[in-house]
């Protein structure tokens, strides 16, 4: 697990925990951009963040969570060269199979018209996207952006 | 009870309008279906017009609420189109390719620098938007 590859400075960082109800995906998404305001994104990096951020939240209330209620936690941490890591944690049932998770329109959810686009959403909108998880113990997502630099200097 | 969205209806002879505005998301979503539903098995509309230039966010929870909705469209026996999707929607509709399941129409103007896509025809196969110098910009009213 442990690499002697160099990570990137950790600038700013912040974390909340919130329990798994729908009304926080609003709540989820909005202070995650508040807090990536700090670099001025511009309106469209903004945005794929926060539909990302929406897709991984909501997928733990509605997955992660289907028949039981839990925590939720949402870190996001700014990087040197305009990295924004953005991880989002349950400890509710798990994935099984997360290559088939993954794919586009794959879900388990069939009576709730659910169309199977949030993984492919969160790694279409991202740099990169990564998925650990065991069943039963819970889930953790972590997708990674860098920002442009729009003519800074 | 969600003050983050909020959907209208206007009948156009047999078409039902529906606009909606606001954010779409799996909290919202739920409200907004049972709204859209009562409406469709009421009026029973030939056709069901989903005005979408006043969404300010839409993710997933919105693809499978158009999707849906088309069914029900369908089991009615009408068809169903979206229209003038704001900048926040056109790229998750594009992403999606929903334009192969319904079509997109755009009444006013198409949504700022990215490609118009005239109704019924399908985009480039690269017609996604990347979205890389987008800018926010509301809709003119229409009228
Ligand atoms: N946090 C999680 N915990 C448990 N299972 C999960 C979690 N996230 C995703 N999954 C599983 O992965 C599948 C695919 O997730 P994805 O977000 O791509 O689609 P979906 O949530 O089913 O539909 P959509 O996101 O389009 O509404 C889900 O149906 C679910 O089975
Ligand atoms: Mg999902």
């Amino acid at each position: 697990m442990k690499t002697k590859q160099e990570k990137p400075e950790v600038l700013n960082r912040m974390q909340i925990k919130f329990p798994a109800l729908s009304v926080n995906e609003g709540m989820a998404r909005s202070v995650a951009a508040v807090f990536i305001s700090q670099l001025d994104p511009s309106v469209t990096e903004l945005a794929d963040i926060k539909c990302a951020v929406s897709e991984a939240v909501t997928n733990c209330i509605v997955h992660a969570y289907r028949d039981t209620t839990g925590y939720i936690t949402l870190t996001v941490t700014l990087l040197a060269g305009r990295i924004v890591r953005i991880e989002v944690k349950d400890k509710g049932c798990g994935i099984r199979d997360i290559r088939q998770a993954r794919q586009p329109l794959f879900t388990t959810d069939t009576g709730g018209e659910r169309s199977g686009m949030g993984f492919t959403v969160m790694e279409s909108f991202t740099d990169s996207l990564r998925v650990l998880s065991k069943p039963g113990k819970g889930t953790t997502v972590t997708m990674t952006r860098r920002l442009s630099d729009r003519g800074r200097f | 009870m969600s003050e983050r969205a909020e959907t209208v209806y206007d009948a156009a002879g047999s078409t039902l309008i529906v606009r909606i505005r606001g954010e779409v998301d799996h909290h919202t979503a739920a409200e907004i279906r049972t709204g859209i539903d009562r409406e469709l098995f009421q009026r029973r509309p030939k056709r069901m017009t989903m005005d979408l230039s006043r969404v300010s966010f839409m993710d997933s929870s919105g693809l499978g609420l158009i999707m849906g909705r088309f069914s029900v469209m369908r089991e009615l026996g009408g068809e169903m189109t979206v229209s003038d999707p704001s900048p926040e929607t056109l790229s998750i509709l594009t992403l999606a390719g929903m334009e192969r399941l319904v079509k997109i129409e755009y009444t006013r103007e198409p949504p700022a620098r990215s490609k118009p896509t005239p109704a019924g025809t399908k985009p480039s196969p690269d017609g996604t938007p990347s979205g890389k110098g987008r800018t926010r910009r509301k809709c003119k009213p229409s009228a």
